[in-house]
């Protein structure tokens, strides 16, 4: 799915306050890109996604998803957010057919109940967690959680997939697993990708263009592309290359070794070379 | 959170702009005053059965020495029953922490004897206490010794253990292990208790004076009942509410203060 | 406000663990031992002050109230009980509709919350009287001062469960195009189940008390009535018998609440 958008506006108003979310955002991402947004907190970079996906109207310019203006939510999109956000009530599996039930009560589900219900068999086993879907979510670690909450942005076969900093809330080492999990997950469907996170090494290994935002107003202060080959393998993070992408995408940033105040010490053997 | 790109309103602005979203409220009230004058003159009501809101301010304004005098008595007894109840429910529940015996074998017996309608020892007390102070200062004490004993082994009970850790590790006494960090970590349940607390004994002291006093606010409520006066009862309803509502303001106003920091985080 | 009692204190560092035999046979035996002593304590204080049986009439007396006239206290519990479990049922509707209504319609909330919540705090029992006047003696006037008790703490609990619903979870229905009612069913509701669970909890207790001072206050059938005859004989140990058995039916109808509670709610 193609994605255009067109000098994006949003304003928020209440009673006593006015916030200007996001100005002039403008972007063009193709089909099946994977293209992840970073900036710091606060920059509207959540407030982007929900504008994506319809939740949230702009107060001016317009979304385009294959040349078609957004005009609320569409039903055809996946969303993966920072916690897990699953139903706890429900098992694994029911979770994962959530989406069904939604669109079947809108007599929008494409297929039958079973169709899905293979579907979300399949993706659980792409995720590695065939041996639960009867499990409770307080039942399974944080990474495994948010698994789950993957495959049930998936389950409908959505063309789009926006992912709110989905392993923000995870430690280092489960952080990459996930990066690679997520990787792989992508080869095989072929999604197009929001990917919004504020981890700059993540955003670099795991995207074909990374948009950068300033803090509010939220406005794109530019990009950078990824030219690392794929499919991308662990062992690539330590390599001159990655090491290369991810110092350009910080100074993009406008972080530079020597007014980073939290860590003086730092310096790069590439500080030379880039930038 | 919110940074620039804000714009401040002024602040006559402000206050209008309060008063507006208080619209429906202020409609509400008018509409229940204005439904109280119609069904009288529609229904042909009886100013026994309803009397004009006129009658009742004027009932108000008439007795106003008397509903001091009440109001005075009830706040005197609510402190009292409040300070007694509250203290031998804390002191109660410092004890039973310390006793696994007393924990295992009271507290289901606590939490389930929350449901048992207080009321219902009136007559009991009524003959251990006798009639006036002591029955309503007994009532309300015992309503509330329950209330803040629970919250205090509530309080108690869920004291974060590496915080116990800590004080062990300091090589800190039991008593000042409870005083230095139980307690204060206990506060903020125990202040729910204070500020519910404060509420609990009213209600008790005004339903005492209902059932089984010679004065008091409650018991003006009933006397006019009983001289079928319904305008004076109304009002004596109406202070006993505006009590009731400065009592909860300063619960609320209490646990703000003491536990500012509980407040301020959970906001 | 949690009720469960993990054991913080045994858990620390330090304290020696019993094994969790022993600690399960004592769960039930304490409370037994401590009814025993709590008998045993009672009688002792009657030898040692002397108090005339209307003022504290010794156990076996109050025993054999319970084993003689136990039937009687009984049935008039049970009429206690129908006016209890009505004002329940009605005011925890109300309750949760009123909630419902608060929390989704911002005009019915700018309306209406602040009086509820004015009504909520101060002493409801001041209204009886007028119920009286305007409802008479009956069992429609003991009801609906049920209702009146055990309304307020639902609604504020309705509200504070669904005002709780996860935020995202509601924008990920949405943004598959769920509708409201959809969404509400699905997600809301469960999410504030329990605490809507609490709130019926908390006015079960406010209808016990309803049920029991609208009696009190009007005596006529139920076992209000029979603690106010009784005090009017000085019958103390009628009054004490009556207590009990009201103790026995508020604590098991607290408990099996309680046990449904957890059912409902396996997932916490």
């Amino acid at each position: 799915m193609g994605i255009k958008l067109d000098r994006l506006d949003k304003v928020f108003q209440t009673d006593d306050l006015t916030v200007q979310a996001l100005r002039d955002v403008s972007a063009e991402i193709g089909d099946s890109e994977f293209v992840s947004i970073i900036g710091p907190s606060g920059c509207g970079k959540s407030t982007l996604l929900r504008l994506v996906s319809g939740l949230l109207p702009p107060t001016q310019g317009t979304v385009y998803l294959d040349g078609t203006p957004v005009e609320g939510p569409a039903g055809n999109i996946g969303f993966v957010f920072q916690a897990p956000t699953l139903l706890k009530w429900r098992t694994v599996f029911r979770n994962v057919m959530f989406p069904y039930e939604v669109l079947a009560s809108q007599r929008k589900a494409t297929g039958s109940k079973e169709d899905y219900e293979d579907r979300a068999r399949m993706l659980l086993k792409m995720a590695g967690l065939e041996d639960f879907p009867d499990a409770y979510p307080k039942q399974l670690s944080g990474g495994m959680q948010q698994r789950v909450s993957i495959c049930r942005a998936l389950i409908h076969d959505p063309e789009l997939l926006l992912m709110d900093e989905p392993f923000g809330a995870l430690d280092e080492f489960t952080r990459e697993r996930m990066n690679e999990e997520l990787l792989r997950i992508w080869r095989e469907t072929r999604k197009t990708v929001i990917f919004v996170t504020h981890h700059i090494p993540e955003a670099v290994f795991l995207s074909d263009r990374i948009l950068v935002m300033s803090p509010r107003p939220g406005t794109i202060l530019g990009e950078v592309v990824v030219d690392l080959p794929r499919p991308r393998i662990a062992e690539m993070r330590e390599s001159v290359e990655f090491l290369e992408q991810v110092v350009a995408t910080r100074h993009l940033i406008g972080i530079r070794p020597g007014d980073d105040s939290l860590s003086p010490d730092f310096s790069s053997p590439l500080k030379d070379g880039s930038g | 959170m919110i940074h620039d790109s804000v714009a401040p309103p002024g602040r006559a602005r402000k206050i209008a702009r309060r008063l507006w979203n208080t619209r429906e409220l202020l409609l509400t009230l008018l509409g229940i005053l204005v439904f109280w004058i119609v069904i009288i003159e529609v229904r042909d009501f009886h100013r026994i059965v309803l009397p004009s809101p006129g009658a009742v301010v004027d009932a108000f304004t008439g007795n106003l020495s008397e509903y001091a005098s009440a109001g005075f008595i009830t706040f005197y007894e609510m402190i009292l029953g409040f300070i007694a109840g509250g203290a031998l429910g804390f002191f109660s529940a410092i004890g039973i922490f310390y006793s696994p015996f007393l924990r295992r074998s009271l507290y289901p017996l606590l939490l389930g004897f929350r449901i048992v309608p207080k009321v219902a020892f009136v007559p009991l007390f009524l003959v251990w206490f006798g009639i006036g102070v002591g029955v309503k200062v007994a009532l309300a004490s015992f309503a509330i010794f329950f209330l803040i004993l629970v919250q205090t082994l509530l309080g108690l009970t869920s004291v974060e253990p590496e915080l116990v850790e800590l004080g062990r590790s300091l090589k800190m006494s039991e008593l000042s292990l409870l005083r230095r960090i139980r307690l204060p970590a206990a506060l903020p349940a125990i202040m729910v208790g204070v500020k519910l607390g404060i509420t609990y004994a009213l209600t008790n002291v005004v339903v005492a004076e209902m059932v089984v006093a010679t004065n008091g606010l409650g018991f003006l409520v009933v006397e006019a009942r009983s001289k079928i006066k319904t305008d004076e009862m109304i009002a004596a309803i109406f202070v006993v509410a505006f009590i009731g509502l400065i009592v909860y303001a300063v619960g609320l106003w209490v646990e703000r203060k003491v536990v500012f920091w509980y407040v301020e985080e959970n906001r | 406000m949690s009720t469960t009692l993990s054991d913080p204190a045994r858990a620390e560092a330090g304290a020696p663990m019993p094994s969790r035999r022993t600690e399960q046979i004592r769960r039930f035996s304490d409370p037994i031992l401590f009814a025993a002593l709590f008998v045993f304590g009672w009688q002792a204080f009657v030898w040692i002050s002397g108090f005339h049986p209307v003022v504290l009439p010794p156990p076996a007396r109050v025993f054999r109230i319970l084993a003689n006239q136990g039937d009687f206290l009984v049935e008039n519990m049970l009429v206690t009980m129908r006016t209890i479990v009505w004002g329940f049922v009605i005011g925890g509707l109300l309750g949760f509709v009123a909630g419902v209504l608060i929390n989704y319609f911002e005009r019915f909330r700018r309306a209406v919350y602040p009086i509820l919540v004015a009504l909520y705090v101060i002493p409801k029992a001041v209204f009886i009287p007028l119920f009286i006047l305007w409802w008479g003696v009956g069992p429609l006037y003991k009801i609906l001062v049920t209702v009146l008790l055990a309304f307020f703490p639902v609604t504020e609990n309705t509200i504070t469960g669904l005002q709780g619903v996860d935020r995202e979870m509601m924008e990920l229905t949405q943004s598959l195009g769920g509708r409201r009612w959809f969404a509400f069913r699905k997600v809301a509701l469960p999410f504030s189940l329990p605490f809507i669970l609490a709130g019926l909890r908390i006015g079960l207790t406010e209808a016990f008390i309803g049920g029991v001072l609208s009696e009190i206050l009007v005596p006529s059938t139920g076992i209000g009535s029979r603690i106010v005859e009784a005090a009017a004989f000085s019958n103390t140990e009628f009054i004490i018998a009556s207590i009990m058995v009201v103790a026995s039916f508020g604590i098991a109808a607290y408990f099996l609440f309680l046990w449904i509670e957890k059912r409902l709610t396996f997932w916490q």
